[in-house]
């Protein structure tokens, strides 16, 4: 009789856990780990950014766009925002050429920072910022994009960083 | 029996003109004129035997869709053998149903629309050859042209969809890579590896 009342109570638990522990994460990484943008140190670079990690465990950050060139843009009439990362999900068929998973790890307490490189992005004026995934776990991420990319275009596999990751935004600069 | 009697893709290279519809010229370009002149260009990099690219030209239907077509009267007196790129393209002009081929702001790609397809074509180099090209196992850069990508998308992804073959993931045997590296070894380019994703 117990086992008849308590299996479905331990089923619906058991299903709600992932639930749970997947949404924790990513509010936590959201205000635990920080992006921030100013000029470029290197010549020719479009601007410098900097990622502090203030958790207590490594995170990643998918890297492949991270350095430029811009997966995407968003343009308006004043501000620029460059994606290094698919930001929402959007089912479709493989692209010609899906590039590398990459992750960089950014130790806890760590900072790491770098240039980003575009020449085809023009800001004129206009305020810009730049948006990044970042995760706390590295080995679900490769397998889930393989398997979107089986997936008879139900998934993009550029849809697995969206899931794995919280999309961070920068500060919003001025870059003229 | 030849077993490659029965693929479909030797049979319609022996005899292209044959998959000819009268009513189909089910190649559409899509977009503004400057796109679908581009669209044009890197198709017809695939016909690449000398005159081949000329047979074709676009025309308007009653509906305001350019498509391309082939201009049999010519084609019929272009002798000898064709390119594989020519009988591929003029088998997916031939198909009932559509291709539509469109410029993309990103990578390239086919989707597929009940038995129909749309090939979108990145406007530019996508990011990834930009930060990441093509290399063979010692490292030299291997050429990746948008004719090349185009004929990728269309005559690989969107034809085989038309033909009814299912080959909607790229990877290391999938028949569109094949068909890829048929096409670069035409256009005299080496082959795109394996494990190039």
């Amino acid at each position: 009789m117990t086992r008849l009342v308590l299996g479905p109570i331990i089923l619906s638990l058991l299903l709600l856990t992932p639930r749970l522990t997947d949404a924790q994460p990513r509010k936590i990484l959201k205000t635990a780990v920080i992006m921030e943008i100013a000029r470029p140190i290197q010549e020719g670079a479009l601007l410098h950014w900097r990622i502090t990690n203030n958790l207590d465990v490594a995170v990643y950050v998918y890297d492949f766009y991270l350095w430029g060139p811009a997966y995407h843009i968003e343009q308006s009439a004043d501000k620029v925002t460059i994606d290094s990362t698919p930001v929402t999900e959007s089912p479709g068929c493989p692209p010609n050429r899906f590039p590398p998973l990459l992750l960089l790890i950014v130790g806890p307490g760590r900072t790491i920072e770098g240039d980003f490189t575009d020449a085809a992005v023009s800001v004129q004026g206009r305020s810009v910022s730049l948006r990044v995934a970042v995760g706390e776990n590295p080995y679900t991420v490769v397998e889930e994009a393989k398997q979107f990319a089986k997936s008879k275009c139900k998934h993009s596999p550029y849809d697995a960083i969206v899931r794995w990751g919280a999309i961070l935004e920068s500060n919003a600069i001025q870059l003229q | 029996m030849n077993p490659q009697s029965l693929n479909k893709h030797v049979y319609a290279y022996n005899n292209p003109l044959r998959y000819i519809d009268p009513d189909g010229h089910e190649v559409v370009l899509a977009g503004s004129a400057e796109d679908q002149s581009e669209e044009k260009k890197r198709l017809l990099s695939n016909a690449s035997k000398k005159g081949e690219a000329a047979l074709f030209r676009t025309t308007t239907d009653k509906n305001g869709k350019t498509n391309l077509v082939l201009d049999k009267a010519a084609a019929a007196n272009l002798k000898g053998t064709h390119s594989q790129g020519y009988n591929m393209l003029v088998q997916t002009i031939g198909s009932k149903n559509t291709v539509t081929v469109q410029m993309s702001n990103f990578d390239s790609q086919t989707s597929y629309q009940a038995g129909n397809a749309i090939a979108s074509l990145g406007r530019n180099v996508a990011g990834i050859d930009r930060v990441a090209p093509m290399r063979d196992s010692v490292g030299n850069i291997i050429p990746n042209p948008f004719g090349i990508i185009a004929g990728h998308e269309v005559l690989g992804h969107a034809r085989l969809h038309l033909l009814g073959i299912s080959d909607y993931a790229d990877g290391p045997g999938s028949k569109t890579f094949q068909i890829e590296n048929q096409l670069r070894k035409e256009q005299g380019l080496p082959p795109r590896p394996d494990d190039v994703p």
